[in-house]
């Protein structure tokens, strides 16, 4: 069976590289992107299985990237993680996900690296 | 050295806490938000390169590495929650936090909270007790978020202040459309010159001040009460009855 191919966009290298680490354990092929405006190219170049996308970047932030995505064939329909810190009470953010439909929303400081990979296992439908 | 610097970064977070309490509300929420992301990011990294050090295929921990490892992963939590609670307690003050209500069950919320607590407990050798109504699930409803910082402070303060070898006693009672929760340890209880200040409506009393400030402020958002009783070397229970 060939790797799922996972893209994460995000901009803190330390953070970047604990998610590949972990990815990359389970067999998975790993892409990486430093803001959303790579995110949104690399995406359209590769067509990831699933994307793994942060909020506050440089350049474009995720839920930008996020609604440009949407627009595309391919891009409106591939699923997508949002991990972030950004608290997902306030209203812009409750907004944005009700347009974009991000598979899950997930908080980095209340969610385990294990626990990423059980979502994007679920997401992708993979059985351990 | 991690929870000294684990104790650092509290204090710091709890000075720029007061020092934009004189900022206008709204923006005072939307920097602390601001303020609370940018703590959360190195708490994440903190906690994940713990959980790939413990990670089997970059080698082998012997016990002690595991010990300090797990020290700091429960020092990075407290501080997670800790900034959770700063942005309750400013929304709570500020009127704009949102109670959302749903199907709650206690004993799965509590049982939580101790496995969180366990390794305190475990350490401390605490005996501890759970009473929960036998014919009927302890089901409220109620924001499962909000009843989780109350029971957990409270939980975690009788685990705090009892001695080694000590009892911790939770018991939840359903009774005239009320949940009574009562969490008693036999410790050291509450000076008598400092009771009047535990339920006070400011942040007055030094070590428990915080945490009972906050538990009082969200139980009067969920429109439910709060009452003590405490004994100088004989312990404190804490009732709370929460709307069934």
């Amino acid at each position: 069976m060939d790797k799922k191919k996972i893209l994460i966009i995000e901009d803190e290298e330390a953070t970047q590289k604990a998610i590949s680490e972990a990815l990359a354990d389970q067999e998975f092929t790993v892409l990486t992107a430093n803001d959303g405006e790579e995110g949104l190219a690399t995406s359209l170049r590769e067509h990831p299985d699933l994307i793994l996308l942060d909020i506050l970047m440089p350049k474009m932030d995720g839920m930008i990237m996020l609604q440009k995505l949407r627009l595309d064939e391919w891009g409106k329909t591939v699923s997508t993680i949002i991990l972030t810190n950004v608290n997902p009470n306030s209203s812009s953010v409750i907004n944005s996900i009700l347009q974009t439909e991000p598979a899950y929303y997930l908080v980095k400081s209340d969610v385990k690296l294990e626990g990423i990979v059980d979502k994007i296992k679920e997401v992708l439908k993979i059985e351990d | 050295m991690p929870l000294f610097i684990a104790v650092l970064v509290l204090l710091l977070i709890t000075l720029i806490f007061f020092l934009i309490l004189s900022r206008e509300e709204k923006d005072k929420i939307e920097f602390f938000h601001v303020m609370a992301h940018r703590f959360r990011s190195p708490i994440s990294i903190v906690k994940w390169y713990i959980e790939l050090l413990s990670n089997k295929s970059v080698g082998d921990l012997n016990d002690k590495q595991k010990e300090y490892l797990t020290e700091i992963f429960n020092a990075s939590e407290r501080l997670n929650e800790t900034i959770d609670s700063l942005i309750v307690l400013l929304q709570l003050q500020s009127n704009n936090l949102t109670v959302k209500t749903e199907k709650t069950n206690i004993k799965d919320l509590i049982a939580q909270i101790i496995h969180k607590l366990q390794f305190k407990i475990e350490r401390r050798k605490l005996h501890l007790q759970e009473n929960y109504p036998k014919d009927q699930e302890a089901v409220i409803q109620a924001d499962p978020k909000l009843l989780n910082i109350v029971l957990q402070s409270l939980i975690e303060n009788a685990v705090k202040y009892s001695p080694e070898n000590g009892n911790v006693d939770i018991k939840v009672n359903l009774l005239n459309k009320k949940m009574m929760i009562e969490i008693k340890d036999d410790g050291y209880g509450i000076p008598k010159e400092r009771r009047s200040g535990v339920l006070a409506d400011s942040v007055n009393s030094k070590d428990m001040g915080f945490s009972l400030y906050l538990v009082k402020l969200i139980l009067r958002k969920m429109r439910s009460n709060i009452d003590f009783k405490s004994e100088e070397n004989k312990g404190t229970t804490f009732s709370i009855s929460l709307p069934a």
